[in-house]
């Protein structure tokens, strides 16, 4: 197991330095970020230069990319070509609003989507179940911000109910902005939490159910209920914990297109999050912004990925890492 | 039979009373608003910092609440006094400035000679970006605390104008500060104070009781960025926003139709052109350049581009501008004298062109780019558009590899001379065209050496109308400034499209 552990370590870390390469080198064709980040017009060719060498940028390629490895190692990620403060700073302040707003679209979708995904399967032909599909595939292929939209026309302007952007009062709890703690934060949650969870509902419903119907055709639930055991019991110590498996992958791999899709409704709600950094990174050539952000998410990734492979052996007794 | 039953009477009954229940929050959300001394404002783009000596309009207009400059503009874009009660040219490089007394700034230090001079001098630091301007300043000398003077390198018959937007800080709590952290936390003269900053939220501004112009009517100030323009709307019509800057075209006419909101709209500054490219390019010839303008159809374009909020222009400065002159007007849209032109010129079957655009820099920029290649393939030029994100598209304009392209130019200074000399004499750092006319040059050293305001006019409109005649660039339209207001809020769109809540009330 520990072996099991080190070794994809290990393998995390070649990963992360691929990735870290290749964002660094994008940005060799992303423009120039002087012109990108500072106002030309007031400044002379000279005054530009001096700019460009203050911030290392007269450098060739592998240099940068040298001293900015160097640099993380030392682990600092280096300064905001745009604010001219620490990237950590930035990156860390936007954290909790993020990860408030995918844990609980991840959490709300994959609940509900789950209990969809049983309620269809354990009753195919019924109209609810019909219409759980029909729903399902709705959530899956519409795009973000159509959903985002017509949230805000229908729960802002038409009945004046949700504020349309922010998050509200926030709560500092040792360092952590908090929305949760208040009624304001939450009422700012509400329309996000929708928009960015409803794909994930779609999602686990199809996935759920298709696997429940496969399950429940099988012959150690037959004999399950030939025995006598109570419906509830079969379908969710038997069969569903079957199910499981592939929904917890997806649940992983979720989590990180979560964050991916944040970036459109954190654009939407003005959400203060790190998808709405990373936009506004990407578009000046902040590249330190961008490559910070890239290798944050590269390690969340890594890491749920890995929290996911441990989790089949708790799930399915047979599975052993050695 | 006594089972319930729908009706239509309890049908209608009960959607009356559902309506009743969804139009009580709906009127509480509008009575929330009307809070006559606070107000949430909200603007496309936030501050990436409050350091003074940064240069752009995010910046510049929410820090204007908090700062004062020596001179101010008012909203129609006149100088008026500010922390200097007069700024004098008395020799080509000399200004004498007399300040205003018994001015405080927020922390409850005097506002004397000596914060001028380190506010002036601190313009030359690192990541300044007024660092030209701050660098042709030779010297400030301290006459006394309440008078300066300041020898520019050279003329510089600009410096007055641009004082509006040079701001004036404390040296006593500056000094010791770093630039990251005045930039977090700004302590001027101004009529808002700080309260806080969630970045890429919001700034919260307080009223200063103590402002020399008379405490502001509107005591509390949430400066508020959305990006998103649909959310912009969204925000005016839920009564969240009293006030919104940047109101996108296309829901101009929404907001103009709906009760207890206002769209409030003002000719813009942020002039459009296109810029041919003077050296190995088809436009090297007059007539070529000439075909172009007359091939463009501002008037259309103004109506598919910007749904008609834009005027048309005919040359660079912009009526406020020093240098605008009322006579110029432009080439008559006509395709027959553009294809005899283009004939004329030895392209009698065009030419292949690339129209290069930015991407969402400029208000509907893309259409744009799309709209002008059209008009040109109309009289034979086979136009292409292509657009681009501004960081890729500015390399090429700076390394002259772009034939046609588009030029956004707004003056802060207000002055011709100043324009010509970044966009449009000889080696200008952003002459991207490669536009050169010694004549022309020349009208604008000389212009510095004017010290008289009306004949420095007459030498910077004579340098203007030269350009013209040239069509060093093809002028197309200013673009309108777009505001939703709440109904009941007094509110004058400014001329330089900021954000000032002095000029605020309900």
């Amino acid at each position: 197991m520990l072996g099991y552990l080190l070794r994809r370590i290990l393998q995390s870390l070649g990963v992360l330095f691929a990735i870290s390469f290749i964002s660094f080198a994008v940005f060799q064709f992303a423009g120039d970020p002087i012109r990108a980040n500072f106002n030309v017009q007031e400044l002379t060719e000279t005054q530009i230069a001096e700019l460009r060498e203050r911030m290392g940028l007269d450098e060739p390629f592998y240099v940068q990319y040298g001293n900015w490895i160097g640099d993380v190692a030392r682990g600092d990620f280096g300064l905001s070509y745009r604010q001219r403060l620490p990237v950590m700073t930035l990156i860390l302040e936007r954290v909790p609003a993020t990860v408030e707003l995918a844990s609980l679209a991840l959490l709300s979708g994959t609940l509900l989507g789950i209990a969809l995904g049983v309620w269809s399967a354990v009753r195919p032909r019924s109209v609810s179940a019909k219409a759980v599909i029909v729903t399902s595939l709705l959530g899956i292929s519409t795009p973000t911000f159509v959903v985002g939209l017509l949230l805000i026309l229908l729960l802002t302007i038409t009945l004046g109910w949700l504020p349309p952007f922010g998050r509200g009062e926030t709560i500092n709890l040792a360092g952590w902005e908090t929305g949760l703690l208040t009624a304001s934060g939450w009422q700012h949650l509400i329309m996000p939490v929708i928009t960015l969870g409803l794909f994930q509902i779609g999602v686990m419903a199809r996935l759920t159910r298709s696997g429940m119907l496969e399950a429940l055709s099988q012959d150690y639930v037959r004999t399950a209920r030939a025995k006598g055991l109570r419906s509830g019991h079969v379908i969710h110590k038997h069969a569903l914990r079957n199910v499981l498996i592939p929904v917890v992958t997806v649940l992983g791999m979720s989590y990180g297109e979560l964050i991916a899709f944040s970036i459109v409704t954190e654009s939407i709600f003005q959400w203060p999050g790190l998808g709405k950094l990373l936009l506004d990174a990407v578009f000046a050539a902040d590249r330190p912004v961008v490559v910070a952000y890239i290798m944050l998410t590269a390690v969340v990734i890594l890491g749920l990925n890995l929290i996911v492979d441990l989790l089949y052996a708790v799930l399915d007794p047979r599975i052993r890492y050695g | 039979m006594s089972q319930h039953r729908w009706t239509r009477r309890t049908f209608l009954k009960s959607l009356s009373a559902g309506t009743a229940a969804l139009s009580l929050p709906i009127g509480m959300g509008w009575s929330a608003r009307s809070q006559p001394t606070s107000i949430t404002a909200v603007v496309k783009a936030g501050p990436d910092t409050m350091e003074p000596s940064r240069n752009n309009d995010p910046n510049l207009q929410v820090i204007s609440n908090m700062f004062d400059g020596l001179l101010r503009r008012d909203p129609s874009g006149e100088l008026q006094p500010a922390l200097a009660t007069s700024v004098e040219r008395t020799q080509a490089d000399l200004w004498e400035i007399e300040l205003r007394q018994g001015v405080r700034f927020h922390n409850g230090n005097p506002f004397t000679a000596d914060d001028v001079k380190f506010s002036l001098e601190r313009l030359t630091g690192e990541f300044s970006e007024f660092r030209a301007f701050g660098e042709s300043i030779q010297e400030v000398q301290i006459e006394n605390d309440h008078k300066v003077r300041v020898i520019t390198d050279g003329p510089l018959p600009f410096f007055a104008n641009n004082l509006h937007q040079i701001f004036i800080l404390d040296r006593e709590s500056s000094e010791n500060r770093s630039q990251e952290e005045i930039a977090q936390e700004p302590i001027g003269t101004g009529a808002y104070r700080f309260v806080g900053w969630n970045r890429g939220q919001f700034v919260d501004l307080e009223a200063n009781p103590d402002y020399w112009r008379g405490e502001p009517a509107i005591k509390e100030v949430r400066h508020q960025v959305v990006q998103d323009d649909s959310t912009r709307l969204a925000a005016l019509e839920s009564g969240d926003a009293a006030l919104v800057q940047d109101m996108p075209v296309q829901f101009a006419e929404r907001v103009r139709s709906s009760s207890g909101i206002s769209l409030v709209t003002r000719d813009g500054r942020q002039a459009i052109f296109f810029s041919p490219k003077f050296v190995d390019s088809p436009f090297e010839d007059l007539r070529v350049r000439q075909a172009v303008y007359h091939a463009l159809d501002a008037p259309t374009i103004i109506q598919t581009v910007l749904n008609g909020f834009g005027a048309e222009s005919a040359q660079v400065p912009d009526p406020p501008t020093l240098g605008h002159d009322a006579d110029i007007e432009r080439l008559e849209f006509n395709r027959e004298r553009a294809r005899e032109l283009l004939s004329d010129a030895g392209f009698p079957n065009g030419f292949d062109l690339t129209v290069d655009v930015t991407n969402n820099l400029f208000a509907n920029d893309v259409e744009l780019g799309q709209a002008v290649a059209q008009l040109l393939s109309r009289v034979g030029i086979n136009a292409e558009a292509r657009a681009r994100p501004a960081s890729l598209f500015f390399e090429d304009v700076n390394a002259n590899n772009l034939d046609f392209f588009i030029v956004g130019w707004f003056d802060g200074a207000f002055d011709f001379g100043r324009t010509a000399k970044n966009l449009l004499v000889t080696d200008a750092v952003f002459n991207g065209n490669l536009y050169s006319n010694p004549e022309f040059d020349a009208l604008i050293a000389q212009s510095d050496q004017v010290l008289d305001r009306a004949e420095r006019e007459d030498v910077l409109q004579r340098a203007n109308r030269i350009a013209m005649e040239d069509v060093a660039l093809v002028p197309l339209y200013y673009e309108a400034d777009l505001w939703g207001t709440d109904a009941e809020l007094q509110f004058q769109a400014r001329s330089d499209n900021w954000t000032v809540y002095h000029d605020l009330s309900f």
